[in-house]
């Protein structure tokens, strides 16, 4: 059996405002979309994030490689950004709906992942219990097996 | 499109350990300073959560992929009876040389299951092992690709 693929899931929680509205749009059309989450004053929710590394254990250390600065990751690139802020301040250009904010954090989190060492699989973004919101790392064909 | 008339079904176990980090290939400071209080001589514990995923064509008769009974003996012989209420690092052989982290559990787990739930017209798909409610490890079958 060729060797299995190893993954690390870090699940981080935090609490932040946003309002889901299209700049262009006018206020009917906004509501008329976005319903109660057009609201002007906006509403928050208890964000939990799942953030999915992959790769293969270090025999000295036991952890997936790179691991040990995850933390560290998450919390400058995740939890100082988004924690007790305003998301529509936080993400520049786009409706900060669950779709775009796992794309955006993806968007962050590759990049610092890769440079601490860790390949990103996927960021999954639950915005409440019911509703869960994925954006995956493409992978490379060539690399496929 | 029809269905495949391939099932995947998820059974969980759980079993509660203590463990403690550290490593013989590291320095006392390297120790200390990646595995932090996790490096504590006399160890921590946590309620590990386990959800295993096996796939295969549900039989016309019975309707199942795998009997759970059988299933669940399995997972009593060879994850719980050696893991439940045990200090990893003394008492499993393997992690006297591997240190008990929540991925090299994942990886021992999807080992001694493979051989029990990896054959003919069944296939383990996935090991996952939750560490807590923030943190947890998926070792997925080679083919299973990003899948599972």
């Amino acid at each position: 059996m060729s060797t299995p693929h190893l993954r690390l899931t870090r699940i981080v929680r935090f609490e932040a405002a946003h309002r889901l509205v299209v700049e262009g749009w006018d206020d009917d059309r906004n509501r008329r979309v976005y319903g109660k989450c057009a609201r002007e004053g906006g509403h928050g929710h208890n964000y939990e994030v799942e953030v999915t590394i992959e790769g293969a254990v270090d025999p000295r250390t036991g952890f997936l490689c790179g691991r040990e600065r995850l933390d560290e990751v998450l919390e400058t690139e995740l939890t100082a950004r988004c924690d007790h802020r305003d998301l529509n301040r936080v993400v520049d250009d786009r409706v900060t709906t669950g779709e775009n904010l796992a794309l955006v954090f993806h968007s962050w989190l590759e990049p610092a992942l890769a440079a601490a060492g860790m390949r990103l699989q996927r960021v999954r973004v639950h915005e409440t219990p019911r509703n869960g919101f994925e954006a995956r790392t493409e992978v490379d064909p060539s690399c496929k097996s | 499109m029809p269905a495949s008339d391939r099932v995947r079904l998820t059974r969980q176990a759980r079993f509660s350990a203590a463990h403690r980090y550290h490593s013989e290939a590291l320095s006392v400071e390297e120790n200390e300073r990646i595995f932090g209080k996790c490096h504590r001589p006399h160890g921590h514990g946590h309620d590990y959560r386990v959800e295993v995923t096996v796939e295969g064509a549900a039989d016309p008769v019975t309707g199942m992929v795998i009997n759970l009974a059988d299933l669940d003996r399995v997972l009593r012989e060879r994850v719980i009876e050696p893991l439940d209420h045990r200090f990893l690092n003394h008492d499993v052989e393997h992690f006297a040389t591997h240190v008990p982290t929540c991925e090299n559990i994942a990886l021992y787990l999807f080992e001694v299951l493979a051989p029990a739930l990896d054959g003919p017209g069944l296939d383990l798909i996935r090991v996952r092992v939750h560490e807590g409610d923030g943190l947890y490890a998926d070792v997925v079958a080679a083919d299973e690709g990003g899948t599972a």
